[in-house]
């Protein structure tokens, strides 16, 4: 397997009884990119946390970078949890947070307690942290503080924590939410390149298909907790994407132009 | 898009905001300094072995308390004139905080109420009452329980005189703040309906914010029973007096039983107090 | 809000309100108190005399220069004992937010239930033993109280803040501590401050009365000069104790206000 994941028959139920994910078979070589579409509450926060090591799978064996990470030890699993980021969906950034601060705590797990203390008197590495806003094009804001920005830029600043922490697993829980689209998409291009470029790993869910099908090779549908498909990305058809987001609504008619799947995002966006 | 081009006037390699906070922190340091000298701040005087020697026994004493019939009836009486002290005192206090805080929420919302007349004769009276305020309340009861053991000698009655009017002047002001904010819906229906001005301050105003007004008052005695006991360290009896006799012969034992009926007490009175403004609710 | 209708007679009111003028009125008579016989001409007219030694109080420029010399200790044991009180009480406020388990939760709660209730004054009776008059003793004392009634905000505080900034630092590799002060400290910092700032206002209070048993500041200078009999010395120092906590309430005011402008 090398130094991707892989997760097999994994299933995890919430503790209210709901049922989040089931028998999950999934794995990604290293340097891999997938996007996990799918309704919302279909389980893509679960899987992402999962992958993060966040939570622990009810069932199932799963093995990530090498390593199970719940038969590890408590200095082991955190070595390892350094070597995977993940990008929220809403930034959890204290709202008094510098944004210089804020970006630096991406390698905490990798600095010692004396480093990190001397950080907050004076940051350390405030090269290293403009880099990586400015691949956002937030460089600007090095020195703000994070209440002083809007929601996309917030976003951007968390996703920079990450850039920042230089993971070999990199998750994205709908990155690019509180973006315009115009934004996302560039935002999606950046994060794929940079991945490309540092061979990491990369799985991102996203509400957005057309940014999905643009900038990912390997698509996964999950619904209902489960997979509906994991297949490269041209072989996913219009009606595969209106099979995973079929409701009790009638679905409109849709021909295979480009304008129907504007349609068919809109309908089902969470 | 992605380089910053303007001006490269900006210094990304410094943090902007170091200056300052280092000049705030010497600052500070400038300023703890004396301070500390001030408070004689000496951590070293707990290593002096005379007064070591002193306290220690003294703790020591604490096991096991002293409950001795004798002295526990003492204690006892000691504990009942506490509680008719707080008791006693913030009953005054609300014949003083009443018309006080009245006189100001009337003039304040009687004018917010209906069109106003005797504007300045309001205003004065508005800034004397707010001056005894500042005054009743500023000097804390205990200093008024020791000039009043001086005038009226030793016991509860100084004690309660000196909770009555510190008591009563918060008391008035929170009334006022209560009355003040509470919702002038009614008053104002009543008015158009043809009610006097004091007819819809007393049926309107009053009525909605009566449980907020008890409950804070409540809320006081619990506070004047707590009081009571430290004002009894200048004289003013019940449990306070008790404990500042004994420390002074340095009994531990008593001090301890003391401590001990003290801290019920407050349990005590807060219950009562929590059980009240349940009912209120 | 609601104009309730008419209510029936009830009971339970009558009886409550019975049983407290009943308690009322048991106070009076313990203490041989009548009010009303009390407050008469005659000691209207004692607390009259007694005022007028009061005035005019002592000016003179040595012992105004006394009363600066007691109102900056008495600022210095509040502001020394507030500072001290919220490092520790900042220090105990993770085992009391439950960070070690149950058991350090109740013991550090308790403990903090402890200091909250011993009033300061108890505690500068004991301190003076320990470390003689002065107002040492008086800064130690606020300091334990202030650790109980501060250590329990904090606790409740730091207890009901928002894990979820300090969970997704630890998901990337961080410890307990870095994650503390990297995420939750800069959340709980601005509440910290005012609970500070708020139980500096009322120490002030306390510390100039601290000095009744020996603690230092305006207080103790008060009970020297009452115990002379010498009224209009204890005037001027009155009217300094006054001026400190209008003083004190106005800078925190403005402190308060500074704090709020910059959450905004």
């Amino acid at each position: 397997m090398g130094l991707g994941f892989s997760f097999e028959k994994l299933s995890y139920s919430h503790s209210n009884g709901k049922v989040a994910l089931q028998g999950i078979e999934l794995s990604a070589n290293p340097g891999e990119q997938m996007a996990i579409v799918g309704p919302s509450g279909a389980g893509k926060t679960t899987f992402l946390n999962i992958l993060a090591t966040g939570t622990r799978p009810l069932l199932g064996q799963i093995e990530i970078l090498g390593k199970r990470p719940w038969e590890l030890s408590g200095v082991e699993l955190k070595k390892l949890r350094s070597k995977i980021g993940l990008i929220h969906q809403a930034p959890p950034l204290p709202p008094k947070q510098r944004v210089v601060t804020a970006v630096l705590a991406g390698k905490l797990g990798q600095w010692s307690l004396l480093k990190s203390i001397l950080s907050l008197l004076y940051p350390v590495d405030i090269t290293g942290a403009h880099n990586s806003l400015a691949q956002l094009d937030l460089g600007e804001r090095l020195f703000e503080r994070c209440d002083q920005l809007s929601g996309g830029q917030l976003q951007r600043v968390g996703i920079a924590r990450v850039l920042y922490q230089e993971p070999e697993l990199m998750l994205a829980d709908e990155p690019v939410s509180a973006m315009d689209p115009v934004l996302s998409d560039l935002t999606i291009k950046r994060l794929t390149q940079y991945a490309s470029n540092k061979g990491v790993t990369f799985v991102a869910s996203l509400h957005d298909i057309e940014i999905a099908l643009k900038w990912f090779p390997r698509m996964i549908g999950l619904r209902e907790g489960k997979i509906m498909f994991d297949l490269p990305t041209p072989k996913v058809t219009q009606k595969l994407l209106q099979e995973l987001y079929a409701s009790e609504m009638d679905s409109p008619d849709l021909n295979s132009s480009t304008q129907s799947t504007v349609v068919l995002q809109k309908s089902f966006e969470l | 898009m992605g380089h910053t081009t303007h001006g490269s006037t900006r210094d990304y390699t410094h943090d902007p905001d170091a200056k300052k906070r280092f000049l705030y922190f010497a600052l500070a340091l400038i300023i703890l300094w004396p301070l500390l000298q001030l408070a004689e701040f000496n951590p070293l005087a707990f290593f002096d072995r005379s007064n070591w020697q002193v306290m220690g026994n003294f703790l020591s004493q604490f096991f096991p308390p002293n409950i001795e019939a004798g002295f526990l009836q003492l204690v006892f009486k000691a504990t009942v004139e506490t509680l008719a002290m707080a008791t006693a005192g913030t009953a005054l206090a609300l014949l003083i905080a009443v018309p006080l805080g009245l006189a100001m929420t009337f003039s304040l919302s009687i004018s917010r109420l209906g069109p106003a007349d005797g504007h300045g004769v309001r205003k004065f009276v508005r800034s004397i009452a707010r001056l005894l305020m500042v005054v009743l309340r500023g000097i804390p009861e205990i200093v008024w329980a020791l000039l009043f053991v001086r005038v009226f000698g030793l016991g509860a009655v100084a004690g309660v005189t000196a909770i009555s009017i510190t008591y009563g002047g918060m008391l008035a002001k929170v009334y006022a703040e209560i009355l003040e904010s509470s919702n002038s819906q009614v008053s104002r229906a009543l008015i158009l309906a043809g009610s006097g001005r004091v007819g819809a301050f007393l049926y309107g105003l009053l009525p909605g914010s009566a449980q907020e007004l008890a409950s804070y008052t409540v809320y006081r005695w619990e506070a004047a029973v707590r009081a009571s006991v430290i004002m009894g360290f200048v004289g003013a009896g019940g449990l306070g007096q008790l404990m500042d006799q004994s420390m002074k012969m340095l009994n531990g034992s008593e001090v301890s039983t003391i401590l001990i009926v003290f801290l019920v007490l407050v349990l005590f009175a807060d219950s009562l107090s929590w059980y009240v403004r349940r009912e209120l609710a | 809000m609601n104009i309730e209708p008419a209510r029936q007679f009830c009971l339970k009111c009558f009886i409550h309100t019975a049983a407290l003028l009943l308690a009322v009125a048991a106070s009076f008579a313990y203490l041989s108190f009548n009010p009303f016989k009390f407050f008469t001409s005659e000691s209207i007219s004692q607390l009259a005399l007694y005022a007028n030694r009061f005035f005019p109080p002592d000016v003179h420029s040595a012992f105004l220069g006394k009363i600066l010399k007691a109102m900056f200790e008495t600022i210095a044991i509040s502001a020394i004992a507030t500072l001290l009180a919220t490092v520790i009480s900042l220090l105990l406020a993770i085992p009391a937010a439950g960070k070690y388990g149950k058991k350090t939760k109740e013991a550090t709660r308790f403990f903090f239930n402890f200091l909250r209730s011993v009033p300061e004054l108890v505690f500068a009776t004991i301190l003076v033993l320990a470390v003689g008059l002065g107002p040492f003793a008086g800064t130690l004392a606020l300091t334990l109280h202030t650790t109980g009634v501060l250590g329990r905000l904090f606790g409740e505080a730091l207890e009901n803040h928002p894990k979820t900034n300090a969970q997704a630092l630890l998901l990337n590799g961080s410890s307990g501590a870095q994650s503390f002060l990297y995420a939750t400290l800069p959340g709980v910092t601005a509440q910290f401050v005012s609970y500070a700032l708020y139980r500096w206002e009322m120490n002030i209070r306390m510390a100039t009365v601290l000095g009744f048993v020996g603690a230092g500041g305006l207080g103790q200078m008060l009970y020297y000069e009452l115990s002379l009999l010498h009224e209009p010395q204890a005037a001027s120092i009155i009217i300094a104790m006054l001026t400190l906590v209008v003083l004190v309430d106005y800078v925190s005011n403005k402190l308060r206000r500074v704090q709020m402008h910059n959450q905004g």
